[in-house]
């Protein structure tokens, strides 16, 4: 058999090997999480014994379900892209589009280097930041939506990024189209660019929900607690499945509890996919 | 009456001289023809025209060039003039089609509407009345709301010069717009062409001897970006 041929298929056939372990490995996280979770997949899962309609909407507190940790982390979630989307896209059209020579430089330096900061960096900003407020408001605290802001920075550089690249890579014809069809720049950019790059924002946008879903150390220091229950506002602490996973895992007092860790982490993969595939048809209407 | 005058009009990308003292004049409602080999400045030449370098580093554009729109001489490259404004009356259509991403509608509608902005009964008047004066209407009038990928190579680039008509400019740029398709619609494009040219003034590139004699009013000879014979 000719070398190359030997070295091509033995490519493909690692390849295929990896892809599949790696598949293979999902699952087996997904089955452990199921078997551990599995004492916990019950009626009382998300409110305990209260009764569901009254506790959906806050009348009846919860405090042995993880309906207010996962009714938190949505929020959280919601409230953070809500911040960090229409500032990035802003900035993402701003690098593209205008920025030019040494300040272009300097802003594309200033998001990586955003990008790369730890976020426990971003919690502590927050932290600091209430503690600078209480000298003008001593009412000051931490809350769901200084989380929310704190989380909103650090998704915000893989918006900038993903907008960014994604008006980058347009076809150079597309542009000469729009220049030649009399459009000023802010409209092509509205108009043309933004819905012609919309596939690439929005898997930015997908990765940004990942990570804003799954962080511990920004919300630790800004807001989260272990038994509050639902917000009652913006100013509010709340309860987030993260934080309820880790808290849970460490100081879990019977198997019960720790079932229902992994009942939350069950929880917390099934929202990421549900995010996920909301943003995925999301993409394929824009694409349509 | 010429419609494009051109005196010693240079270009140069960087330290690249693209286009050296083209002086020219083009008429009006008349179709001019760009001829010369590939690379010869032709498409150069046409771009200056509606300042479509202006966004290209290091592109610097010397010489008089004069238009005649609206019955006014217009110097494109003096401070004053927008290159908005002026890519609004001198249209475009290029080698291959460009289509905007959407439906076939949304090709036509979204220009018309960002530029002129027609009360909404006249929105749709107009699009048929463009794609009828690309001779598309009856081939597309079902099926408005349908990707405007899905049509031919022909069909795209009559929806391309739709587009361009709709916005009703007074001079239209054509870069080479048969070279990417097949004989019939080749043929369907250049009647369309001929059809328009009382009524527009046409500026058409090819590298075909033999489409420029048989479509031209004036040719325009083009190497090395200099002139060689008008």
């Amino acid at each position: 058999m000719n070398p190359r041929t030997v070295i091509e298929r033995t490519v493909v056939a690692l390849s295929t090997l990896l892809a599949a372990a790696f598949a293979g490995l999902l699952l087996l996280i997904l089955g452990f999480l199921l078997m551990g979770a599995w004492p916990a997949l019950n009626g009382r899962l998300l409110f305990g014994d209260a009764p569901a309609w009254p506790a959906l909407s806050g009348q009846v507190p919860v405090w042995d379900g993880l309906w207010p940790a996962l009714a938190g982390s949505l929020m959280l979630v919601t409230l953070a892209i809500g911040i960090a989307l229409p500032l990035s896209i802003a900035a993402g059209i701003h690098q593209a589009e205008y920025a030019r020579g040494r300040r272009g430089r300097l802003a594309y330096t200033l998001v990586d280097l955003l990008a790369g900061m730890p976020s426990i960096v971003m919690g502590l900003t927050g932290f600091m930041l209430i503690l600078l407020l209480r000298n003008i408001l001593p009412e000051a605290n931490t809350s769901l939506l200084l989380a929310a802001c704190c989380v909103a920075l650090l998704v915000l550089p893989y918006l900038v990024q993903a907008t960014r690249v994604s008006l980058h890579q347009l076809p150079a014809e597309l542009r000469l189209s729009a220049q030649a069809l009399g459009l000023s720049q802010s409209q092509a950019i509205l108009h043309v660019y933004l819905p012609a790059a919309s596939p690439g924002i929005l898997s930015g946008c997908i990765l940004a929900i990942g990570r804003a879903l799954e962080d511990v150390a920004v919300i630790l220091l800004t807001g989260v607690v272990a038994e509050t229950g639902l917000p009652g506002s913006l100013f509010d602490k709340f309860e987030a499945l993260p934080f309820f996973i880790m808290v849970t895992a460490a100081e879990y007092r019977d198997e019960a509890q720790l079932a229902r860790a992994f009942a939350a982490a069950l929880l917390l993969m099934s929202l990421s996919a549900l995010l996920f595939a909301t943003a995925r048809q999301l993409q394929k209407r824009s694409l349509s | 009456m010429s419609a494009i005058r051109c005196h010693q009009l240079s270009l140069a990308i960087g330290k690249r001289q693209l286009l050296s003292n083209i002086s020219l004049e083009l008429p009006g409602n008349k179709l001019s023809v760009l001829l010369g080999p590939s690379g010869s400045g032709k498409t150069s030449f046409l771009r200056v025209l509606n300042r479509l370098h202006d966004d290209t580093a290091g592109a610097r554009v010397s010489g008089e060039l004069t238009l005649s729109l609206s019955g006014q001489t217009i110097h494109p490259y003096h401070h004053g003039t927008d290159p908005v404004w002026l890519r609004r009356r001198v249209g475009m259509v290029f080698q291959h089609p460009n289509l905007l991403p959407g439906s076939i509608g949304h090709n036509l509608r979204l220009p018309v509407q960002l530029v002129k902005n027609p009360p909404r009964a006249e929105l749709a008047q107009r699009i048929e009345a463009a794609l009828r004066e690309a001779q598309l209407w009856d081939e597309v009038c079902m099926r408005l709301d349908a990707p405007a990928a899905s049509l031919s190579g022909g069909q795209q680039q009559r929806l391309c010069l739709a587009r361009a008509l709709i916005l009703q400019p007074e001079i239209l740029l054509l870069d080479e717009p048969t070279v990417s398709l097949d004989t019939q619609a080749s043929s369907d494009i250049e009647a369309l062409i001929t059809s328009l040219k009382c009524r527009y003034t046409l500026v058409m590139v090819s590298h075909n001897p033999v489409q420029a004699k048989r479509l031209a009013d004036k040719i325009i000879v083009f190497r090395d970006g200099s002139l060689v014979d008008s």
